[in-house]
């Protein structure tokens, strides 16, 4: 290709990229161009970027670049992480993963791109997974969003879904040993305010009410913000007071739930 | 819930260079930009403003305000206004902060703010309005000021401050003042918005990257920039200073290890305000454990005490206050904790543990807290029983507060600790001098009817008898509507029936006997306690009996059954109504009416008496001579179909009726089918089903059968399920005879102790006794147990086994000390007068036979071998082969 050509694709394609609908995905390459869908298509490890030559009428040509050459990508948040967000928060783990399911392959040939959704929904898969039993292979997930160079708390919240499946199976043992590793680790509220809560359930299913009681609470007292986990703490709290005898404590806190979380499946169960 | 102290209170780190580097870059930007505000007014002269600016930053830098603020006020007046005069506005705000005008610095702040909303310094503005609001007690605008500073949890870099601990101190000074405002939630809320030490770190540390890129900027800029050199060095030499402070913020908080300590204290502080004690335990706990060896621990573990007590964690509670005193036991809170100490203790009856606490802070105390403390000992020694100890704390209380709140009190049971000692032999007589002297000084006491009631009570003590009365009936004129009535009427009626009981007339006996049960069912009238209602209607009944009275005894107890039919004691008088329908002759009704009557309770596991109405029941039916002819039904199928039962009756109701048929038993002399019966209630019926008599009796049973796994849960279950049983003794003696059985002489002592003083040993008394002398015997307290075995072996009452038992130890004893004749005439004593109990008479003669051959007396020791040989009761008992071999030892040719 000439130099002059050179020159005519590389406006050509900074025109086309410039044309890009305001919200589809945009590739930032290494060497400083960039591209948009749909113009821009994938195929295989590669993406296809249509040209158009200045100057020549209806003339056209296609770039090929390795989807490794990206430096980033500006990909809307697809629809379906947050719909299957919402089918685990309403304790719906299959509905998730079917949701998550139909978008994560997408996501997963730029897996290691930044602006890459695939972490997002890799651990919502993970937490589905481990929900629905599948113990081993949300591992599998997990050990894969490891080598991705996942955040820390997007895998922290995949193990301690794991970790909570192995307390509904009664493997308490294995699942204390996993939750102390995890202890380490873990810096962020969220990532705490989950193994709080998990700590709570294995005390309570060993007998222990009292320390499960300060463990569920630990939650509303160093981690008020995070308001995701409150409900399951207070649900947790207001059972390990009925079972101390103490019927006031637990009433006011179920009021708390079901009047801070109405909608959450925490506040259902309490009213059972 | 006492005052919180104020907990350690964080300092943050002060900022020396702030208002300079403030003041120089406010020179740098004039510098650069000082042109004439839009006056008609001729322009200043660059030269002139440089001069007004010098002087207000020199006036601020020695600490001239005043001069400061007006220098710069002026230059506003003469600047052109725009985002060069920001430091300018800053710097008169800070400096009115500085000189105390608060009212100022809060309005020149706020000016800064909306004249610059997206300042360079928005957030050190916002903060120091929030200083300035606090330090003038504006706290609803403070709290409103300092929720402008909450983005600082999302807010970094160059979104941020430069102090973030400042804010911390900020927010707990508002939170304080909150606390002392009595808005313990608002507080709270505040506190939990407040960063971490990790969060303030890693803001603190990201706010240095941004000052540091300006910095390297600003001097870049300065060393390329000619003609401005004055102007960019000054905002280089701004920047410098600003990330100077930015770093020693940042190495005080790293320094500070314990750097959340006021804030999470202040947090369990609000949480116990809110009676969420729970919530402070979970708070107290972090801090113990997140620092362990923190000197401010001290608050944390104090804050402990009242969260766990608050959240009726008692023991714990308990164990902490213990924990503080030997941790720190010269803290100031100390005696404090001792006092709370005590007050738990006392709460879980370990009046031992309260004595020690109080004690402790007695020693301890000073100020107004040692009134309370001292009277509170006094009144844990008298729980004890430590009458002199209880004396002085209560006499040392009048003394040192004769007109305190509790006087009265301390005055009257110091009096009558005299009363209530039984080691002093000459308690009644010091007991009724120092009553007298306490009604003589305390006139108008609330204590002067039972001091008179105790009085009386000496008179009957001093055979006084005729006083008594008289002390009586006075104390119905004095008092006739007091609560004591009952229990005073009780004691006219023991006095009447002791005169009844000591008269050599008859007529006069009978007469006073008469009197005697008009007082006490005159007592029962008034009686207000289920306590003395039933002493006195079992007095009464007694005396009844005795006179064979059974018309008026039935009478009695049939109209009380009509008051009061739902009492606790009804089955009680059930009882005494058969027992006079028996005794008249109408023993057929009388065992009818007692069946009807216990059908009722049959499956009500906590009434006890349902199985004493089954015992009298047994007795009339033992006593009832068979039809002649007709084959008897047997005593459970006469019960079953009296009482229609069907097959399917509750567990608890079928194991009763079997109780009943082995008392029959028993009372037939059949006592080894009623041991079979009830052992086998023991194998097969569920211990959580059955009633405190059952416990006891199957467990019992179960222990002698070898069967010790299952007896335990019975045991256990019979103290679990029923704390206040009569029962109770037969579990804690069962207890302690498996302690003696694995050799664990320490708890089988205390369980014996605890069927005497906790259960009062009501039937296992000579058991829990034996017991006692055993254990003692077992930890090498030989004389303790010494004593104990000659109490046993002394009483008339449990003239048997226990005798033959007590006596072979205390020769055992005897010999442990050297006394080798004594301990023989001890195992003699046995073989010649127990000789209906085996086990010790075969002991008893190798006992002797060995110390003989200790002492040398072979001879002696070979003819007890040889008379215990030829004893034919003895033939099956093991230590026969040890005589044998002796005696084969002693004299080969014996056969």
């Amino acid at each position: 290709m000439s130099r002059r050509l050179s020159q005519l694709l590389t406006l050509a394609l900074v025109q086309s990229l410039f044309a890009g609908a305001a919200f589809s995905q945009t590739f930032y390459f290494s060497d400083g161009r960039k591209a948009s869908m749909p113009e821009a298509k994938t195929r295989g490890t590669n993406i296809v970027v249509p040209l158009k030559v200045a100057g020549t009428d209806g003339g056209s040509a296609s770039v090929t670049l390795p989807i490794s050459s990206l430096a980033r990508i500006e990909w809307p948040a697809p629809a379906a992480i947050a719909d299957a967000e919402a089918d685990l928060k309403a304790d719906k783990p299959a509905d998730a993963l079917k949701k998550i399911d139909a978008i994560l392959p997408e996501q997963e040939l730029f897996r290691d791109i930044p602006g890459s959704w695939w972490n997002q929904g890799a651990v919502v898969k993970a937490v589905a997974l481990a929900r629905l039993g599948k113990d081993v292979d949300a591992g599998v997930m997990l050990e894969r969003m490891r080598r991705a160079k996942a955040p820390a708390e997007d895998i922290s919240r995949g193990e301690v879904a794991i970790i909570d499946q192995l307390v509904v199976a009664g493997k308490t043992d294995d699942a204390t040993a996993r939750l102390e590793k995890l202890s380490e680790t873990v810096t962020d509220d969220g990532g705490l305010a989950a193994i709080a809560i998990t700590k709570g359930r294995i005390f309570e299913r060993a007998g222990k009410t009292q320390e499960a009681l300060l463990s569920y609470l630990r939650v509303p007292v160093f981690y008020p913000s995070e308001e995701d986990k409150m409900p399951a703490a207070l649900l947790g709290a207001a059972r390990a007071y009925k079972k101390l005898g103490d019927e006031a404590r637990a009433a006011s806190t179920l009021a708390t739930l079901s009047t801070r979380f109405p909608n959450s499946p925490e506040a259902a169960q309490a009213k059972l | 819930m006492p005052a919180f102290s104020s907990p350690p209170r964080f300092t943050p780190h002060a900022h020396p260079n702030r208002i300079r580097h403030l003041v120089i870059f406010a020179c740098a930007a004039l510098a650069f930009n000082l042109l004439p505000a839009q006056t008609p007014a001729p322009a200043p002269a660059p030269s002139a403003l440089d001069t007004l600016f010098k002087k207000g930053a020199d006036a601020y830098n020695r600490g001239d305000y005043d001069t400061s603020i007006a220098s710069f006020e002026q230059i506003i007046k003469l600047a052109k206004p725009g985002p060069v005069l920001e430091p300018i506005y800053y710097s008169i705000a800070s400096a009115k902060l500085r000189k105390g005008d608060n009212d100022g610095a809060i309005a020149a702040f706020h000016l800064y703010l909306r004249t610059y909303p997206n300042g360079s310094q928005i957030n050190d503005a916002r903060a120091s309005l929030t200083k300035a609001l606090i330090a003038a007690k504006r706290m609803p605008e403070a709290l409103a000021a300092i929720a402008s500073l909450r983005e600082l949890r999302s807010r970094t870099g160059s979104q941020g401050i430069d102090n973030y601990a400042a804010v911390l101190g900020l927010t707990l000074d508002i939170a304080d003042s909150l606390m002392e405002a009595k808005k313990p939630a608002e507080a709270l809320e505040l506190l939990q918005t407040a960063l971490w030490r990790d969060q303030i770190i890693d803001r603190q540390r990201r706010r240095i990257v941004e000052l540091d890129r300006l910095f390297k900027q600003a001097s870049a800029s300065a060393s390329i920039s000619a003609g401005a050199e004055s102007a960019l060095g000054a905002n280089r030499d701004a920047l410098a200073s600003r990330l100077k402070d930015a770093k020693d913020a940042m190495k005080s908080v790293e320094d500070n290890a314990t750097f959340d300590i006021p804030r999470l204290l202040r947090q369990g502080q609000c949480y116990m305000e809110l009676s969420q004690p729970w919530e402070a335990i979970v708070v107290y706990d972090e801090i113990l454990s997140r620092f362990p060896s923190s000197p401010d621990r001290v608050y944390a573990l104090r804050g402990l005490v009242y969260a766990k007590q608050n959240a009726n964690l008692l023991p714990e509670a308990q164990a902490l206050c213990q924990r503080f005193i030997d941790e720190f036991p010269s803290s100031p809170f100390a005696p404090e904790v001792a006092a709370v100490g005590g007050q738990i203790a006392a709460q879980l009856q370990d009046n031992t543990k309260a004595a020690e606490f109080f004690g402790s802070a007695v020693q301890n105390t000073q100020g107004p807290m040692l009134e309370r403390v001292i009277f509170q000992l006094g009144g844990t020694r008298f729980a004890l029983g430590d009458w002199p100890g209880a004396r002085q704390m209560f006499d040392r209380y009048i003394k040192d507060y004769p007109k305190g709140e509790w006087a009265d009190n301390a005055g009257y049971r110091s009096a009558i600790s005299w009363f209530l000692d039984g080691n002093d032999a000459d308690r009644y007589t010091k007991a009724e001098k120092a009553i007298k002297a306490f009604v003589a000084n305390n006139p108008s006491s609330v204590y002067l009817a039972d001091g008179y009631y105790r009085l009386a009570v000496c008179q009957f003590a001093f055979q006084e008898y005729p006083q008594a009365i008289a002390a009586c009936d006075d104390w119905e004129k004095r008092f006739p509507t007091d609560g004591l009535l009952a229990e005073v009427l009780s004691l006219k009626g023991d006095v009447q029936k002791t005169i009844a009981s000591n008269a050599t007339e008859p007529k006069k006996a009978a007469e006073y006997n008469r009197a005697s049960v008009e007082t006490y069912l005159r007592a029962a009238s008034a009686a207000s306690s289920d306590e003395v209602l039933g002493y006195a209607l079992g007095e009464a009944g007694k005396l009844l009996e005795q006179e064979k009275d059974w018309t008026r005894l039935s009478s009695v107890f049939s109209s009380q059954i009509e008051r009061q039919p739902d009492s606790k004691l009804v089955m009680g008088w059930y009882y005494w109504v058969a027992k006079a329908k028996a005794k008249a002759g109408h023993a057929s009704d009388a065992w009818d009416f007692l069946a009807d009557s216990v059908g009722k309770q049959l499956d009500n596991p906590a009434n006890e008496d349902v199985e004493k109405i089954l015992e009298l029941m047994a007795q009339i039916r033992a006593k009832e001579r068979p039809v002649a002819g007709a084959p008897a039904p047997s005593a459970l199928e006469q019960l079953t179909e009296r009482l229609k039962l069907a097959n399917d009756a509750p567990a608890l109701v079928r194991a009763r009726l079997q109780y009943y048929q082995a008392r029959v038993l028993t009372l037939s002399r059949k006592p080894d089918e009623a041991e079979k019966i009830i052992l086998a209630l023991g194998r097969e019926m569920p211990a959580d089903q059955m009633s405190a008599a059952l416990l006891a009796v199957a467990g019992e049973s179960l222990l002698k059968a070898g069967d010790s796994e299952r007896a335990k849960p019975f045991f256990n279950a019979l103290l679990e399920r029923f704390p206040s049983s009569d029962y109770r003794d037969y579990a804690y003696v069962g207890l302690g005879n498996m302690a003696l059985d694995r050799k664990d002489a320490d708890a089988a002592l205390k369980a014996y102790t605890d069927a005497l003083k906790k259960a009062g040993a009501v039937h296992r008394q000579r058991e829990a006794t034996v017991g006692q002398a055993r254990s003692l015997l077992a930890l090498g307290q030989l004389d303790k147990a010494a004593k104990l075995f000659e109490l046993v072996a002394g009483a008339k009452e449990w003239r048997g086994e226990a005798t033959a038992l007590s006596l072979y130890y205390m020769g055992e004893i005897a010999i442990k000390q050297g006394d080798l004749p004594k301990g023989i005439a001890f195992f003699q004593r046995i073989f010649l007068s127990y000789v209906r109990y085996p086990e010790w008479v075969a002991k008893s003669y190798i006992a002797s036979g060995k110390a003989f051959e200790d002492l040398g007396k072979k001879p002696e020791a070979a003819n007890t071998y040889r008379e215990m040989l030829r004893n034919e009761k003895l033939k099956d008992r093991p230590e026969l082969s040890v005589a044998r071999s002796r005696l084969q030892v002693l004299d080969p040719s014996a056969k």
